[in-house]
């Protein structure tokens, strides 16, 4: 039993079906991605286990019990960080902290000690008079981080956080939030930066068309549909008409100027489509075997849908 | 309480430190207060045009319109009639004023305005003015009149004074000559004019001469000649008594005659004495009450001096209204759409606890504000603040917490903030507009003077209004406060329902 399952949840926002029959376990202590499209239902999957949206169907249970029961409890065990920086930004890193560890119910000394801890956590000990608006993009979500960690939270939400930050920075993100979940507290984090989500994750969980297609480890995901391999081929004429002919391929697409085909038997397929080029005088520029990844899985599961 | 204390911190510090926020919450009021305090500071009409016509101005029109022109008014000669009407529906001129033609006191005549009665304020404002100017005209020329009236009197009055000592000394005369009369009348009456000849011894010395011839003729001669004489004294008697009796009766007809007009000059005298004294009356009668026997005076129960005073109770519950409520349901609205709000809503923090936060926190803001618009009026009202500003207090904090939580209210049913401060502005209007301020709420409809009686704005402004003019003492106004306390108490409650139902959570 995880420690928040979801049971046969369905949310609509008057006619229009968001989250249908969705059922998700998220173990504790470890860190669970909900990957999906634009628009899939992650957001509101995420408001409706923190109670802020009223379920139309299906149950929520925290720790084995209704979240309606236990909203307040919930409340305090739980930390939250939307896909925007919510914190006031004219206040300063201290006073946010404060301000949220207050509103938590903290005694102002558990305040002030988890202020001065979790800011050294998120390396913002030196900036933590500074007000929140004169702070570089990493430094304010890792302020909105720390936020939402002010009450030491059992359970971290997190919204995309690595949205439209830098590489550099959704590397730092992505670390900080590893060093988190090492310290017991388990995520659940919504990403379409699957890149991210296949680095941080232990379990994802697939979000496609209202439903959880898929929950397991990256792994699983690999071993369920990844069995087939990619070929990725490029040539000068980028005319894959008769290779797709000869060679029989079906499981492929084209991307720019380059064929990409999926199959169990990458190198005897290699081979012959290697073959063909020659005999067509084609001047290969690129042909390449690869595993695939998360996002060519999940292209490839929502695809195969 | 921390949790209270910790968003009430967290509203201030936003507040405060958002600079256009706290030019607003300081300078905000400071600058309307004396913007309006400049402009309202004042008891005269200014920039108001009257246009004017007559057919033949006369001396007494011109000088009719050299007053106006003293009281600041821009007045203009116009054409003719047509022109003039029409110049007030263009709005060219305010008020048209008609003088007859040749316009004098010997055959008066009546001066006509026309105006624009759209414009009712104006209107009242102008021709208030127009009648006062008018009006000292017309009372200036009556007073000449009548003190041209007065002077006659006056030499008449002198001229009666005078006459009336020969009045007196006729009197004396008449008088003088009844006792002189009467002085006559009994001299009269005391002469003795009992006489009766009594012959009888000459006739018995005749008898005896008659029978003696020893009497000579001579002494018969004598006798008889003493008889004759007797005879004629007797005559001579007879006449006396009656020239007396006739004297006696003249002079009786004489007194009579004297009494009579004794009578009538004492009745001239009198009369002079009544005519002498109604002339007095008329005299000590000053020029003003006969020309304004019945004069009406409007005296204003409060000694102000300026518009501003008037208007200031008007213009600080329009403040407390218009800025309790926007500021009220922006606060909620900013709150509701912003970033941070599903961090807080997230926090194990009751929707109560943010209610009472906001609210104080509002009640704050606009409490210092009021503070503010105190401190500039207290140059306008020192007495008058420092005797009532525990009544001020009270009825400001009611009123602007009910303006405050009609604003939440505002603010939790609006997802946006510009519907919020549509919202928040029509509401407004409507309760200026069902207040005495555009127009006396006793010139609605019944029914309707009596709902726009319950309006809050009115309430305030009546209340502010009697206090802060008249320094009329709170328990007079005790059942307004119970009403206002249960506007309070149904917002609180209707606020909290709404919360509820607009609350997205379980």
């Amino acid at each position: 039993m995880g420690i928040i399952e979801v049971k046969n949840l369905t949310k609509r926002f008057k006619d229009h079906v968001i989250l249908d029959n969705v059922n998700l376990d998220v173990p504790e202590n470890k860190i669970l991605g909900i990957i999906g499209i634009n628009g899939s239902g992650k957001t509101t999957l995420l408001k409706t286990i923190i109670g802020f949206y009223k379920v139309n169907r299906g149950d929520i249970f925290y720790r084995g019990k209704r979240i309606s029961k236990v909203s307040r409890s919930m409340k305090k065990e739980i930390g939250y960080t939307s896909q925007d920086s919510s914190f006031y930004n004219k206040l300063t890193v201290k006073e946010n902290m404060y301000y949220f560890g207050t509103l938590y119910g903290l005694s102002h000394k558990d305040v002030k000690n988890n202020t001065k801890e979790i800011l050294q956590f998120v390396e913002l000990e030196e900036v933590k008079n500074t007000l929140a608006q004169n702070l570089s993009g990493g430094m304010q979500r890792r302020l909105d981080l720390a936020c939402s960690m002010i009450h030491k939270p059992r359970v971290l939400i997190l919204d995309e956080p690595t949205e439209d930050l830098d590489p550099s920075l959704r590397r730092e993100i992505v670390n900080v939030i590893k060093k988190i979940n090492k310290q017991g507290t388990t995520v659940i984090i919504t990403s379409h930066l699957l890149e991210d989500v296949e680095n941080l994750c232990d379990i994802i969980a697939v979000l496609h068309e209202h439903k959880v297609m898929h929950i397991g480890s990256v792994e699983d995901l690999r071993k369920l549909y990844g069995k087939q391999e990619e070929i990725h081929v490029e040539i000068a004429s980028a005319n894959y008409d008769r290779i797709i002919q000869f060679a029989n391929l079906k499981d492929y697409e084209k991307e720019e100027n380059k064929l990409i085909v999926y199959t169990a038997e990458a190198e005897k397929t290699l081979h012959m489509i290697l073959h063909i080029i020659e005999n067509d005088k084609e001047r290969l520029v690129y042909a390449d075997i690869r595993k695939p990844s998360l996002g060519e899985v999940f292209k490839a599961l929502t695809k195969k849908k | 309480m921390k949790k209270v204390l910790a968003i009430m911190g967290k509203n201030f510090k936003l507040l405060t430190r958002s600079k256009s926020s706290a030019l607003i919450i300081v300078l905000g009021p400071l600058l309307l207060i004396m913007l309006i305090g400049a402009a309202f500071n004042t008891a005269n009409v200014y920039g108001v045009r009257i246009g004017t016509y007559s057919p033949s101005y006369s001396a007494l029109s011109n000088s009719l319109i050299d007053e106006l022109g003293k009281q600041k008014f821009t007045v203009q000669k116009i054409e003719s009639q047509e022109a003039c009407i029409d110049g007030i529906k263009r709005g060219i001129i305010h008020v048209c004023t008609l003088f007859p033609a040749d316009l004098s006191l010997k055959e008066g005549g009546d001066i006509v305005f026309y105006v624009d009665n759209s414009r009712m304020n104006l209107v009242y404002m102008v021709l208030d003015a127009l009648n006062s100017v008018i009006g000292t005209k017309t009372k200036e020329i009556s007073t000449q009149l009548t003190k041209g009236i007065l002077d006659t009197v006056e030499e008449i009055d002198r001229e009666i004074t005078d006459k009336s000592s020969l009045v007196n000394s006729l009197a004396t005369d008449n008088e003088d000559v009844n006792n002189r009369i009467n002085t006559i009348i009994k001299n009269m009456q005391e002469i003795d004019t009992e006489f009766s000849v009594e012959l009888a011894g000459l006739d018995t010395f005749e008898e005896i001469a008659g029978n003696n011839d020893s009497v000579n003729e001579e002494v018969r001669t004598a006798v008889d000649k003493i008889k004759k004489e007797l005879d004629e004294i007797d005559l001579q008697f007879k006449a006396i008594i009656s020239a007396k009796e006739q004297t006696l009766l003249s002079a009786n007809n004489i007194k009579t005659t004297l009494a009579s007009d004794f009578s009538y000059i004492n009745a001239i005298d009198n009369s002079i004495g009544k005519i002498s004294s109604e002339i007095r009356k008329v005299k000590s009668t000053s020029v003003g009450k006969i020309v304004s026997p019945l004069s009406t005076k409007i005296e204003p129960v409060t000694s102000e001096k300026t518009q501003l005073n008037y208007v200031f109770p008007t213009l600080m519950i329009l403040i407390v209204m218009f800025v309790s409520m926007m500021l009220a349901s922006t606060l909620e609205i900013t709150e509701k759409t912003s970033r941070v709000y599903l961090k807080n809503f997230i926090t194990p923090t009751s929707y109560l606890t943010f209610l009472v936060s906001n609210f104080i926190t509002n009640i704050l803001v606009v409490l210092v504000q009021l503070a503010v618009i105190f401190g500039v009026a207290f140059y306008f009202f020192k007495e008058h603040l420092l005797a009532t500003i525990g009544s001020m207090t009270l009825v400001l904090v009611l009123i602007t917490t009910v303006f405050i939580l009609l604003g939440m209210i505002i603010g939790s049913i609006f997802k946006s903030e510009e519907t919020g401060a549509i919202a928040t502005i029509s509401i407004g209007f409507v309760f200026l507009f069902f207040s005495s301020s555009i127009l006396p709420i006793e010139t609605l409809p019944n029914l309707i003077r009596t709902i726009a009686s319950f309006n809050p704005f009115f309430m305030g402004e009546t209340l502010i209004n009697k206090i802060l003019l008249f320094q009329l003492p709170l328990t007079l106004f005790t059942q307004t406060l119970y009403i206002l306390g249960g506007y309070i108490v149904g917002l609180m409650i209707t606020l909290i329902i709404v919360k509820r139902l607009t609350k997205r959570s379980f």
